[in-house]
């Protein structure tokens, strides 16, 4: 991933007394970027910053240098698929995905015809002539991103865009972004459920209470929590004997033996996993998994926001 | 570049508001209310055009039942309506995100208000023009209502959207209330403030006060009004101000609302409530 889409420069949101977001600063590439954080987190109001909807109380937005509030260049590089479920229930996916297009630039010919293959891409090609008022939440959240790709953006801001979707749906709209993100396009999809994110993207911004907690590819961020001790799972045939061999060792800090599994404790990740190989090895300690218990998003997340 | 991006984006926004307006369920109740005009300049006639001038009756009614009342109520409603549905259904956040002046969808907003506005009032003007021609013409009224009276209150009636359509489009944009402010704009300072002496001077502050004025000026075959607006003004040592006080009055009320609207509306951060 290279080049900067999108910049977030010191970026601090108020509303009213109430902090927004504070002293934001990332970078987004092209590429999906997961926007991790908790309902209220400011997940959204980083997305309307990044579309040009609000503007920053300090610091400063832009895209491709540009910045989008006042910039209308630097709009036309953005698709935005808001959270709300809200439209213009009278018209059909088409003709609403078709105005929103002819709003974006395009002439009358084009935007119908760009809306028509949208529609089609995002699996509502059966669908596009039905009145949005009696589509359902599935086909509602599939128009919204046929609208926000119509245009043909370069980055693209997905809030929350699993919400309400069917498993199917779901499976699809994901597979879609991901594909968006392998064609060159930076979509910035925000969630509050870490297991959607893993979906789609390891890239991850993670913010909580209004502030930026971290951002980079997973496994660097956990490598980067060195105040937390990692946590493992092994399962032996002499668990005991294992404990016992581990427990000598000063990188372990804890461990807790129960039937035939071990849950360790350690300090150092290269240290540890280095010993465990060399366990590993001797046929006797019959050591059979490895499994990280904490390098999933969930527990990064956790130790994060407690942090 | 802006230029055609703002005239562009003000004619997309137009059509769109402009079908909204036209079918919304809102516009049939305005239809109602400005047929009211033709019911009751209807029966003043029948009962009361053997005894009066059928010109002076129709004009009276004319500006203080529709000029006065339906008139402002219609532009009030409909510029400030199609602005705040936009925000509180939170559609807006489309337009607001696409590459366009912000001011084209103020414009094409205000625009598409006047047009429905003008759209209504006209045919309730023409229609109440049309019954009360008929009823002139009985033999028991005996009257004449004569071509100028109607044209004289049509083109006022025809001015009279841009302004109030421009006041509403500024509170549409400035205030969440908009509508409670409207009405009040209309019921208490236009409705109150434009009937105070002239002496006080106060009451060339209103937007209704400037259109009795051009219709005072323009109906000049027409004496029984000219008395009836002279006695409204409250005033018998100061002239009614000039045609071209009130166009100037009507014009610093449009652009100046107009104008705030748009400079305010172009800085104005939109709150969205993201839940249902």
């Amino acid at each position: 991933m290279t080049g900067t889409v999108l910049c977030f420069d010191q970026v601090s949101r108020f509303y009213g007394q109430v902090l927004g977001l504070s002293d934001i600063s990332i970078d987004v590439a092209p590429g999906v970027s997961g926007l991790l954080g908790m309902n209220g987190a400011g997940k959204t109001t980083m997305l309307r910053l990044a579309a040009g909807l609000l503007s920053p109380n300090l610091g400063s937005v832009t895209v491709y240098g540009r910045s989008p509030r006042h910039e209308i260049d630097a709009r036309k590089m953005i698709g935005l698929c808001p959270e709300i479920d809200r439209f213009y229930e009278k018209m059909t996916g088409h003709a609403w995905v078709a105005f929103m297009a002819r709003l974006s630039g395009l002439g009358k010919s084009l935007a119908k015809s760009k809306a028509e293959s949208t529609l089609v891409a995002v699996g509502m090609a059966e669908f596009m002539h039905k009145k949005i008022g009696a589509c359902s939440k599935g086909m509602r959240q599939k128009i919204k991103l046929a609208r926000a790709l119509v245009h043909d953006p370069r980055l693209l801001l997905l809030d929350e865009p699993l919400t309400g979707l069917d498993p199917v749906a779901r499976h699809e709209m994901v597979q879609l972004i991901k594909k968006l993100g392998r064609d060159g396009c930076a979509v910035l999809v925000s969630s509050h459920v870490l297991s959607e994110i893993e979906l789609m993207t390891h890239e991850l911004i993670l913010i909580h209470q209004g502030r930026l907690m971290a951002q980079g590819d997973l496994t660097e961020i956990r490598a980067q929590i060195r105040d937390q001790p990692g946590k493992v799972e092994l399962s032996a045939r002499e668990p005991r004997e294992v404990a016992a061999r581990l427990m000598s060792h000063a990188v372990v800090e804890s461990i807790h033996v129960d039937d035939q599994r071990l849950v360790v404790q350690y300090n150092d990740s290269e240290e540890f996993f280095g010993l465990v190989t060399d366990l590993g090895l001797e046929e006797r300690l019959g050591i059979e998994t490895v499994l990280p218990l904490d390098s999933g998003l969930d527990a990064v997340f956790d130790y994060l926001v407690k942090k | 570049m802006q230029v055609d991006g703002l005239i562009r984006g003000t004619g997309l926004i137009f059509q769109r508001s402009f079908k909204e307006l036209i079918c919304a369920r809102s516009t049939l109740l305005f239809v109602c209310a400005s047929l009211l005009y033709v019911f009751v300049s209807g029966l003043v006639l029948h009962f009361g055009g053997d005894r009066e001038d059928q010109n002076k009756l129709f004009s009276t009614i004319g500006i203080f039942v529709f000029l006065q009342g339906i008139v402002p109520l219609t532009a009030i409603y409909f510029s400030i309506s199609t602005i705040r549905d936009e925000i509180s259904q939170g559609t807006i956040v489309y337009l607001i995100a696409s590459p366009l002046p912000r001011a084209s969808l103020w414009l094409g907003k205000y625009l598409a208000a006047v047009f429905v506005c003008e759209l209504i009032l006209v045919a309730g003007m023409t229609l109440a023009w049309l019954v009360s021609q008929a009823l002139a013409a009985e033999p028991r009224v005996g009257g004449e209502l004569r071509t100028a009276t109607f044209t004289t209150l049509l083109t006022v009636v025809a001015i009279a959207p841009l302004v109030f359509c421009a006041v509403g489009t500024m509170l549409g944009i400035l205030y969440r209330r908009a509508m409670m402010l409207g009405a009040f704009f209309v019921l208490g300072w236009e409705s109150l403030v434009s009937f105070t002496p002239s002496q006080a001077g106060i009451r060339e502050l209103t937007i209704s006060d400037s259109l009795r004025t051009l219709i005072y000026h323009l109906s000049v075959d027409n004496p029984g009004l000219r008395s009836v607006l002279k006695q409204a003004s409250m005033s018998k040592k100061l002239d009614i101000p000039g045609t071209a006080d009130a166009l100037q009055v009507l014009a610093i009320f449009a652009l100046s609302a107009l104008a705030i609207g748009i400079v305010f509306g172009g800085r104005k951060d939109f709150e969205i409530a993201t839940k249902e």
